[in-house]
């Protein structure tokens, strides 16, 4: 038997990803807020002979095209890669969810439905008819906590037995007398297009055009052939709208929403609570239109205390361990005679250039493991709640706010998220803005300069560069929004999931993904990169090394004076950040490599080179300066224009030289 | 002791010549795909979607 390919959609934060995960026993991060998954993941599971291929696409609440995750989950359905789709549905918001079941009966897909998050369900007094909702929609229906594991071979055993049946069901919704026959009109006039029917399923198609879908429109108006078409479904448009006195559009909507309706009467039944729910105590705190910025503010405080008050020691731990491994590597080389060259490629570039990014690692693993906390526990989606009024003061909502929440992290996922958001001018004022938003690859640098010159304030310095992040991330999106791109009306709608006990396995997940990635990176860009460093601090051969007089010294000194009114004009400084374009980490393993020094000695060598104002100048200089390779890659991906591309980095750099200037200058006025 | 020294420079020599490598490789495919180097997904999965 070949392969069969099954398709997992649902709306965000159903739980797709941990079916997928469930199924598939892969890694995927999954988190309880949406837009976790932006585009499609595949992984592949054995059941009997043949091979299940199991497709996770992005959550989305229709099957339209006011997104890129919609457009993606769209495509993939109407392409007919998929043989099943397994439509996992909210059973705590069934009026919501069926929504997309609906789209995807209508566009002739071949469903099961997964009723997940039963036992929630049951904590609200919600309970559900299975054989009902079943016979209603016309496909099986299983029940599953995706969480605990519930119900996945059931989902699975019922998606065979669909395809064992190859029963290609038809699923309509009567959309009234005048507006029936407008579609059968219609699917007269597709059916003798070859070309048409081919691609999409003609009723489909139909109701697409009447709803005036853009994503359709903008397809077929690249067909001559199609032309005679889009002009008939306008006409009928317009009339329709005229008869029933409503877009087409909203009439639709409406048809399909009583449907649901109908389907919500018949199979579930609401126990009224008295008591007003967790979740919602909860939420009347920390969401407080008065309490929940400050709550919010309280609570990333007490992530970078906890991070840092557990985190110190542990790092502590790391840097002397990794100073004793070079000492002991340096000695053991020069006990067996190798050449001090040797020597000093595995200490001065490897060891030393490693070591000062390696040593964040216990850092890093807490502040994920916060990070993963607030996620899994569904506080993150309140944060773009929280921050919506904020947001609007700089022309966004707070749906917008997700790519910076994501980009603390990395920048890349960061960008890419910004398909959830709906309109093109919120996708590219949060892509412009995103770089400012400080990375995890930024904290080496922070962590290194905080510890030599304050080190009883830094926690306070680190929390400050982040603000400063954040600042200038939304004074650049008020800048473009204002100058550049016009205003848009944009709808918002966020999820808020119930409160959720975070489960040990979600964090660690999410705190090794992220570490993991960390790791990877440190063994391949970044040791790459001090290896590449140390070789042009070495030549020519005969210099000093990492003087003035080596290769590297003197391209470096050549730009250096650029930062010098920041008051950081030295080569060293200059070509870390130069290298830091590669991979944020680079920064600190390349002031390892060229000082020569790793951990206390490294430290004290920077004690030397800056002084406390330089130091906060440097930090805020990487911080701002430029996004890296693959941050610039997802940029003009997502963009799909080079001139942005260029724009995001040249504007990047410019503020954070002003911005390093102005705080050099100023303080040093100041006197500090 | 002679010998010593040929490997030193041929370890070093590959060490640099793979490095540049990897930093080349890392460095374009990072920019066409948009991802780093440690993102799960491959650049033709990208393109599909």
């Amino acid at each position: 038997m070949g392969n069969y390919v099954v398709a997992l959609a649902g709306n965000p934060n159903t739980g797709k990803t941990c079916v997928f995960n469930n199924l598939t026993g892969s890694k995927q991060q999954v988190g309880n807020w949406p837009g976790v998954t932006v585009e499609k993941k595949e992984g592949d599971i054995r059941y009997g002979n043949r091979t299940i291929r199991i497709v996770d696409l992005p959550g989305t609440y229709s099957l339209g095209a006011f997104s890129e995750d919609e457009l993606v989950a769209r495509n993939y359905i109407m392409s007919g890669e998929a043989d099943a789709v397994i439509n996992v549905v909210d059973a705590t918001n069934l009026y919501r969810n069926l929504y997309l079941t609906i789209q995807l009966l209508e566009a002739g897909a071949d469903v099961v439905v997964a009723l997940n998050m039963m036992d929630e369900a049951k904590k609200y007094n919600i309970d559900i008819d299975i054989d009902s909702l079943s016979k209603e929609l016309g496909v099986p229906v299983i029940s599953t906590i995706a969480s605990r594991c519930i119900g996945m071979d059931a989902i699975i055993d019922a998606t065979i037995k669909l395809d064992k049946k190859n029963k290609n069901r038809v699923f309509t919704i009567d959309y009234g007398t005048e507006v029936e026959k407008g579609i059968e009109e219609l699917i007269v006039c597709i059916n003798k297009k070859e070309e048409l029917i081919a691609r999409y399923p003609s009723r489909w198609l139909a109701i697409k055009l009447l709803e005036a879908d853009e994503g359709i429109i903008h397809d077929l108006s690249r067909y001559d052939y199609a032309a005679d078409i889009l002009s008939k479904a306008k006409d009928l448009r317009i009339c329709l709208a005229e008869e029933l006195d409503t877009k087409m559009d909203s009439y639709i909507i409406k048809k399909r929403y009583e449907l649901i309706e109908h389907i919500i009467d018949k199979s579930l039944f609401v126990k009224e609570g008295e008591e007003p729910t967790t979740t919602e105590k909860i939420d009347s705190i920390v969401t407080h239109r008065i309490w929940g910025l400050p709550i919010f503010i309280g609570i990333m405080v007490l992530v970078f205390a906890f991070t840092f008050a557990l985190g110190e020691p542990l790092e502590d731990l790391v840097g002397d361990g990794l100073d004793a491994f070079g000492e002991w590597v340096e000695s053991t080389l020069a006990g067996i005679g190798a050449s001090p060259i040797f020597i000093s490629f595995l200490v001065d570039g490897v060891i030393h250039g490693l070591s000062a990014v390696l040593e964040i690692v216990p850092l890093l693993f807490l502040l994920f493991l916060m990070i993963g906390v607030l996620e899994d526990s569904g506080y993150m989606a309140r944060i773009a709640y929280i921050m919506d009024r904020p947001m609007r003061a700089i022309g966004l909502h707070g749906k917008a706010f997700i790519p910076f929440l994501l980009g603390f992290g990395c920048n890349v996922p960061a960008i890419m998220s910004t398909r959830t958001l709906d309109s093109h001018r919120d996708r590219m004022l949060a892509i412009i803005a995103n770089p400012f938003i400080s990375c995890g690859a930024r904290l080496p640098v922070y962590v290194l300069f905080a510890k030599v010159f304050f080190p009883s304030h830094r926690v306070l310095i680190v929390i400050s560069l982040y603000l400063i992040g954040i600042l200038m991330a939304v004074l650049t999106t008020k800048l473009f929004g204002e100058k550049v791109f016009k205003e848009e009306d944009t709808s918002f709608i966020i999820e808020l999931p119930p409160y959720r006990f975070p489960t040990m396995r979600g964090i660690f997940l999410h705190m090794w993904k992220s570490v993991s990635a960390f790791l990877k990176r440190a063994s391949t860009v970044i040791l790459s990169a001090v290896i590449v460093i140390w070789f042009l601090s070495s030549i020519p051969f005969g210099v000093e090394y990492a003087s003035d007089e080596s290769v590297i010294g003197k391209i470096s000194s050549f730009i250096a004076p650029i930062f010098k009114p920041a008051g950081f004009g030295t080569w060293q400084a200059t070509i870390a950040l130069i290298s830091g374009i590669l991979a944020k980490e680079v920064v600190a393993g390349t002031l390892g490599v060229v000082y020569g020094a790793g951990g206390a000695e490294l430290e004290a060598v920077i004690a030397q080179q800056f002084t406390p104002l330089s130091a906060y100048s440097f930090m805020v200089m990487t911080l701002l300066y430029a996004p890296c390779i693959a941050t610039i890659g997802a940029i003009r991906n997502e963009t799909k224009s080079r001139k942005w591309t260029f724009i995001t980095v040249a504007y990047g750099f410019i503020v954070a030289w002003v911005l390093s200037v102005l705080i050099y200058q100023i303080g040093t006025l100041l006197g500090f | 002791m002679r010998a010593n020294i040929v490997l030193e420079i041929i370890l070093i020599g590959a060490a640099i010549a793979g490095a540049i490598y990897m930093l080349y490789r890392n460095t374009v495919r990072e920019y066409k795909c948009g991802s780093c180097s440690s993102c799960p997904y491959s650049c033709s999965k990208r393109r599909d979607s």
